[in-house]
C-alpha cells in the first residue's frame, strides 16, 4: 500500500502554506510595517531623561545671595530595590507595617496625609516593581529629611529626583538690571546673560525606559550622568551699599522730582564697583521681572558730563606748567567769535582753584586756552573717554569723544565744560577715582571671584591698572580744589562736619536727538571720600530733575551726602576710623558693648555724646559708629540694646 | 563490511540539520539566559542544563539506532500503557501552581504528555497500518487510542498539548488512506459543539450534513446516528453554557482565547509580537534585545524563545531558523517518499506533523497569530522531555531508512 499521490500533494501544499504564513507574517512585522501594524503597542525604548544641572548662584561680596534656584523634587519608591534587603521571611502583616512607616515619616515631613501614600506604595508596590512616584512638589528640606528618615530606619529603594528648577532673586528688586533675568527662555540680561556660560552647569542625563504610554520609568541599574552645577559668581557689590544708594537714589528721585536717577560707587584703590543702579520714576509700581530685564544704566546710559570735567581739564592747563592754582583770570562774560560765554553770576578775578570752585565757564575758557587740541584730546582719552572701560558686561557705551579735526571753532571751549562730548556713569566715577588715587586709572570690576559648585575658588579678580594718567602732586592740587568745591563751592550741600569729602557738581544741559531740550538738565555729582585718604569714589545723577532742583548742588549732593553718611555707619564700614579729624571738634567715641544700658549711657553723657536707641534690653548688643571713631561733638550714638 | 554499510546508510543530512537546530537553539537559550540591565548582568544557567540534554538526548537518539528493528513494534502498546499511567498519576502528584504536568524528580522536571505523544503515534500507525481491519475498526481504535491521553493532558490542565494529539492525528489518518467521509464524520460533532451557538450556521451545517449523508447513500439507521449524535451535541452545548455561572463562562473563555485576559497571556502575545516585530531586518544584535534584557517577557527561554531570537538577530536569524526546519521536514518527506513499510510511513507521517503542528503554534503565538499555548519551539527551547522525545522521533526516522536502505541494498 502507498499514499496516494493527490493526499501527498495536498500534505505538502499544507505545509508549503503554514510556512508561506509565517515567513509573511514575520516579513509583515518586520520589514514592511515595523511601526504602524502595531503602532498601537508603542514599543518600550531606551531613553535618556535630562537631569538639569543647578545654575550657579550669584552673590554679594559677602556671600549674600541675590539670585538663587528653588528646586522642586520627587521621590520615586523602587519596590525591587526595597525588597532586596527586607528578608524573605516578611510576611505580608509585616510588609504592611513598613509601608505604614514608610508613608507616615513621607508624610510627616512633606506635611501630606500619611493614608494617600500609604495606598498609593500598596497600589503600585506590585504593579510597578521597577519603580512608581512616591510624592512630588517636595522642597529641597523636605526632600533631605525624608531620606535621612528612611535611611535610618535601615529602608532603601526610595530616590529623589529633581521635577523643577526656578530662578529666584531673594533680594528682589535689588541690583536687579545688573543680576539679570533668567526666566524660562533662559538668560535674557544682566549678569545672567553676559555670565550664562559660567554659570550654566553640565546636565547630566538619566537612562529610562519610556513607555507606550509616554511614561519614563526608571531604574536604578540603568547608567546615569550626574549633572554638574554651574559655577557661582561673587560680585564686587556690597548688597548693603547697594541697598544704601538705592534708598537714597529713590529719595533724591522723590525730592528733585527727576526723571531718572542713576549712582555708582567704586572703590578707589581697586576699581570694584560696590553698588551701581539707575532708576526711573514710579520703577517700582513695575514687576521684579521687568526691572531684571532692565539694561544696566550706569554702563550703557550717556549724558554730558558738564561741569563735572572742570578739575580734569585745569590739571591738564597746570600739567602744561602754564598755570598755577593762584593764577587769576578776570572771568567777566567773554565772547569768542559769535559765542558769547558766560557764568551763571559774573564773576571778577577768580584765581585757579576759585574758578573750580566757583564752575566759572568763563575762567575754564581761559585755562583750556592754554593746552594745545591734541593735548586735550588725547589727555581725555588717557582719562577714559570716549573708548569703552571694558567693564565685563555688555551694552556698555564707550560714550562720544570727538577727535580735534571733527571740532568747530567752539569745541575746545565747550569741552572745558564738559560739554559736546558725553560719558557714561562708570567712565566718570572710574576718572575720579583715578584723580582720588593719584593717578591710577583702573579697570572697573564687577565680579569678585568665581568659585565652583564645591566651592572651590577658580577665578579671582585682581584688579587692573590700566595706565598712570597724572602725576600725583598735580592731582593733590586738584583734591584741594575739590575739597573746597565741597567746603565753600558749589558743592556745599555735601558738606560733612566730621567728614571730609572732595568733589565736583555737574550740570549739563539735556540734548534730544541733536536738539537741546530746554529746561531740562542732568544734575549730577562726583566725588570721592575721605578726602584726605580716599577710599570710595561715587556718582550721584539726576536726570531732569524739576526747575528748583536743576543743579548737581541741589539735586545730587544731598543724595551725595546722605549716601556718605549711611555709608559711614555700615557695621562693615572702616571709613570713619580713616577720618582725619580736627581734634577739638571731635569725640571718640567710647566702648559701650556689652555694658548694661545705664553704664553705656553714663559713659556717653561724661564724654557729651548723644545716644539714642534701638531694640529692647538692658545690655547693649551693638553700636553706631563703631568704638574708637570720632564723631562730631553733640552728633549721636546709636546703642543697640539686647536682653 | 556490514558494519561499514550500515553506517554509511544512516541519513546523516536531518543529523546535521538537527544539530544546527539544536546549536542555534542553545545559542538562544544563553541569550536567554543573559539579562544585561545598564552595568547590571546576570545569566541563569539554562543554557549549560539544555547542554546535559543534549548529551543525554545524543545518548537517546544512538540507542534507538542501535536497537533491534523489532523492539520498535513491542514497545508500542507497553509505551503506550506506560504514558497513560504516567498521565495518571501527574494529575495525582501535589503542584504548587495547581498546574499538573511535571513529574518532578530531585531537579529533572519531566512531563510525560511529551511522552505520550511518542507513543500515541507508535501505536496508533500500527493500528491505522493494520490491513486486515475495516476503516471504520481503524478509525474506532486509534481514536480512543489518541483520545485517552488527550483527555488526560486537559484535565492537567494544558490545552495546547491535547490539541496536539488530535492534530497528529488527522494527517496520519488522511495519509493512512482513511476515506475524507469518515474523517469528516469523526469530526463533524466537534463543529456541531461549534455552531450550536450560531443557529442559522447550525441549520445550514445539519443541511450540509444530511445532504453528504445522502449523496453517499448511508443506510436510515446509521445516518440517523450521526445526525442525531450532532444534533444533541449542537443542542445540549449552548444550554450546558448558559447554566454555568458567569465566573465558569470567564474561566472557560479565558482558557480557550487567553488573548482575552490582557495582563496574563494577552499580555505575553503582544510582548512577544513586539519583541519580535522590534528586531526589524538584521535585529539589534546577539545579547542585545530590550524587551529580552527587561524580562518583559516570561518564559523567555522556553515557550518565547523565538520572540528573543526575532528580536535579537531579526528577520534574517528568523529567517535562517525557518530554512533550517523547512529543510528538515523537506529530507523527512523524502524519507516518508522512499519508505515501503506502511506503519513506518504512519509513524514518520505523525512524528512529521506533531514537528510541523510544534513549530507552527509555536512560532504563531510568538508572532501574534495563534493564542498562547504552552508549547515549545523543537530543538530550539530550553527543556529536556521536549528534546529527548523529538530527537528519539527523528531517531525513529533516520533507523527506519537506515533499515529500509540496508533490506534495498
Amino acid at each position: 500500500m502507498n499514499f496516494k499521490k493527490s493526499r501527498m500533494l495536498t500534505f505538502k501544499i499544507v505545509l508549503i502554506l503554514i510556512f508561506g504564513l509565517i515567513v509573511y507574517r514575520l516579513y509583515s512585522i518586520q520589514i514592511k510595517d515595523v511601526y504602524s501594524l502595531y503602532g498601537k503597542y508603542h514599543r518600550y525604548k531606551k531613553n535618556r531623561e535630562l537631569l538639569p544641572a543647578e545654575r550657579g548662584l550669584i552673590y554679594d561680596r559677602n556671600g549674600i545671595a541675590l539670585a538663587g534656584n528653588l528646586q522642586i523634587f520627587k521621590l520615586e519608591f523602587h519596590p525591587g530595590i526595597f525588597s532586596q534587603q527586607l528578608s524573605d521571611s516578611l510576611s505580608n502583616y509585616h510588609l504592611k507595617e513598613k509601608f505604614r512607616e514608610i508613608s507616615d515619616i513621607v508624610a510627616r515631613s512633606a506635611s501630606r496625609k500619611s493614608e494617600i501614600i500609604f495606598e498609593r506604595i500598596n497600589k503600585f508596590y506590585y504593579k510597578n516593581p521597577n519603580g512608581f512616584e512616591l510624592i512630588k512638589d517636595i522642597t529641597v528640606k523636605e526632600k533631605d529629611e525624608i531620606l535621612t528618615k528612611l535611611k535610618n530606619i535601615g529602608v532603601e529603594g526610595v530616590y529623589s529626583l529633581p521635577q523643577e528648577s526656578q530662578r529666584v532673586y531673594p533680594k528682589q528688586e535689588l541690583a536687579a538690571s545688573l543680576i539679570g533675568l533668567c526666566s524660562e527662555n533662559g538668560a535674557e540680561s544682566g549678569i545672567e546673560k553676559y555670565f550664562d556660560d559660567t554659570l550654566t552647569g553640565d546636565d547630566g542625563w538619566l537612562e529610562v525606559i519610556r513607555y507606550g504610554t509616554g511614561e519614563n520609568r526608571h531604574f536604578s541599574q540603568l547608567e546615569r550622568k550626574n549633572p554638574v552645577p554651574g559655577k557661582s559668581i561673587y560680585l564686587t557689590i556690597d548688597a548693603h551699599v547697594q541697598t544704601i544708594l538705592e534708598n537714597n537714589l529713590e529719595w533724591g528721585l522723590k525730592r528733585s522730582n527727576a526723571e531718572n536717577a542713576m549712582g555708582i560707587i567704586v572703590t578707589v584703590d581697586n576699581g570694584e564697583i560696590l553698588a551701581m543702579r539707575g532708576i526711573s520714576k514710579n520703577w517700582q509700581e513695575k514687576s521684579i521681572n521687568y526691572q531684571h530685564s532692565l539694561p544696566i544704566y550706569p554702563i550703557s546710559w550717556r549724558f554730558e558730563p558738564g561741569s563735572s570735567l572742570k578739575p580734569i581739564v585745569a590739571l591738564f592747563a597746570m600739567e602744561r606748567g602754564k598755570v598755577v592754582s593762584q593764577d587769576t583770570f578776570d572771568c567777566k562774560t567773554r565772547r569768542i567769535g559769535s559765542r558769547e560765554i558766560t557764568d551763571v553770576e559774573e564773576f571778577g578775578k577768580l584765581s585757579t582753584k576759585d574758578i573750580i570752585v566757583h564752575s566759572s565757564n568763563v575762567g575754564m575758557s581761559y585755562l583750556v586756552d592754554k593746552i594745545p587740541d591734541n593735548y586735550l584730546y588725547k589727555r581725555l582719552v588717557d582719562f577714559g573717554f570716549g573708548y569703552k572701560t571694558g567693564i565685563l558686561l555688555g551694552n556698555e557705551s564707550p560714550g562720544v569723544l570727538r577727535r580735534p579735526n571733527h571740532w568747530s571753532e567752539f569745541s575746545k571751549h565747550s569741552l572745558a565744560f564738559g560739554q559736546e562730548m558725553s560719558t557714561t556713569a562708570v567712565q566718570l566715577v572710574c576718572a575720579y577715582a583715578a584723580i582720588a588715587n593719584g593717578g591710577k586709572l583702573l579697570q572697573p570690576s564687577i565680579i569678585e571671584k568665581i568659585t565652583n559648585y564645591k566651592g572651590e575658588t577658580e577665578r579671582r579678580n585682581e584688579s587692573t591698572v590700566l595706565r598712570h594718567i597724572a602725576s600725583p602732586t598735580y592731582l593733590d592740587t586738584i583734591n584741594t580744589f575739590l575739597q573746597a568745591v565741597v567746603e565753600e563751592g558749589h558743592g556745599k550741600p555735601a558738606k560733612m562736619d566730621y567728614f571730609k569729602i572732595a568733589g565736583k557738581t555737574g550740570t549739563s544741559e539735556k540734548y534730544e536727538n541733536g536738539k537741546l531740550k530746554r529746561g531740562k538738565y542732568v544734575a549730577m555729582f562726583a566725588g570721592f571720600f575721605p578726602a584726605d585718604n580716599p577710599e570710595i569714589a561715587m556718582l550721584i545723577l539726576m536726570d531732569e530733575p524739576d526747575h528748583e532742583h536743576r543743579f548737581g548742588s541741589l539735586a545730587a549732593c544731598p543724595v551725595f551726602k546722605k549716601t556718605v553718611q549711611e555709608l559711614s555707619v555700615l557695621p562693615s564700614s572702616n571709613l570713619l576710623e580713616k577720618v582725619h579729624l580736627a581734634e577739638s571738634e571731635y569725640t571718640v567715641v567710647p566702648d559701650c558693648k556689652g555694658l548694661p544700658v545705664p553704664k553705656a549711657v553714663e559713659l556717653l553723657e561724661q564724654k557729651g555724646i548723644k545716644y539714642c536707641f534701638s531694640g529692647e534690653g538692658s545690655y547693649v548688643e551693638e553700636q553706631y559708629p563703631k568704638p574708637g571713631f570720632s564723631i562730631l561733638n553733640k552728633s549721636s550714638v546709636q546703642l543697640v540694646r539686647t536682653r | 563490511m556490514k558494519q561499514i554499510k550500515k553506517s554509511q546508510n544512516i541519513d546523516w543530512i536531518i543529523i546535521i540539520i538537527a544539530l544546527a537546530l539544536i546549536i542555534f537553539g542553545n545559542i538562544a537559550i544563553y541569550s536567554a539566559s543573559v539579562h544585561t540591565f545598564g552595568a547590571k548582568e546576570s545569566v541563569s544557567n539554562y543554557y549549560i542544563k539544555q547542554m546535559i540534554w543534549i548529551a543525554i538526548s545524543a545518548l537517546i537518539f544512538l540507542t534507538i539506532l542501535y536497537l533491534p528493528d523489532i523492539f520498535i513494534e513491542i514497545i508500542a502498546f507497553p509505551g503506550y500503557l506506560i504514558s497513560i499511567f504516567l498521565l495518571l498519576l501527574v494529575l495525582f502528584l501535589p503542584s504548587p501552581d495547581g498546574v499538573h504536568r511535571w513529574i518532578r524528580l530531585g531537579g529533572i522536571n519531566f512531563q510525560p504528555s511529551e511522552l505520550a505523544k511518542i507513543f500515541v503515534i507508535l501505536f496508533s500507525a500500527k493500528i491505522l497500518a493494520k490491513e486486515k481491519l475495516s476503516d471504520l475498526t481503524k478509525i474506532i481504535i486509534s481514536f480512543i487510542i489518541v483520545l485517552i491521553p488527550s483527555l488526560l493532558v486537559l484535565r492537567e490542565p494544558d490545552l495546547g498539548g491535547s490539541l496536539i494529539f488530535l492534530v497528529i492525528y488527522l494527517p496520519m489518518l488522511y495519509l493512512a488512506n482513511i476515506s475524507l467521509f469518515t474523517i469528516f464524520l469523526l469530526v463533524s460533532p466537534l463543529i456541531s459543539l461549534v455552531v450550536g451557538f450560531f443557529p442559522v450556521i447550525w441549520i445550514i451545517f445539519d443541511i450540509v450534513l444530511i445532504v453528504i449523508l445522502i449523496i453517499k447513500n448511508i443506510d436510515i439507521l446509521r445516518a440517523g446516528v450521526v445526525v442525531g449524535i450532532n444534533a444533541f451535541v449542537s443542542f445540549v452545548a449552548p444550554y450546558f453554557w448558559n447554566s454555568l455561572r458567569a465566573y465558569q463562562q470567564e474561566r472557560i473563555l479565558t482558557f480557550l482565547n487567553p488573548a482575552k485576559d490582557m495582563l496574563g497571556s494577552g499580555y505575553q502575545i503582544i510582548q512577544a509580537k513586539i519583541a519580535v516585530g522590534s528586531g526589524g531586518i538584521f535585529g539589534k544584535g546577539f545579547l542585545e534585545g530590550t524587551q529580552k534584557n527587561l524580562e518583559f517577557l516570561p518564559a523567555q527561554h522556553t515557550d518565547f524563545i523565538f520572540s528573543v531570537i526575532g528580536e535579537e538577530l531579526g528577520f534574517v536569524g528568523c529567517s535562517i531558523l525557518i530554512i533550517l526546519f523547512i529543510l528538515l521536514f523537506y529530507r523527512i518527506i523524502k524519507i516518508l517518499k522512499k519508505t515501503r513499510v506502511i506503519s513506518n510511513k504512519v509513524i514518520i507521517v505523525g512524528i512529521l506533523t506533531y514537528l510541523v503542528f510544534q513549530v507552527f503554534v509555536n512560532i504563531g503565538m510568538n508572532i501574534g497569530i495563534i493564542p498562547v499555548v504552552g508549547i515549545p519551539l523543537p530543538f530550539i527551547s530550553y527543556g529536556g522531555s521536549n528534546l529527548i522525545v523529538n530527537t528519539a522521533a527523528l531517531a525513529l526516522i533516520v533507523k527506519f531508512e537506515k533499515e529500509r536502505s540496508f533490506i534495498y541494498s
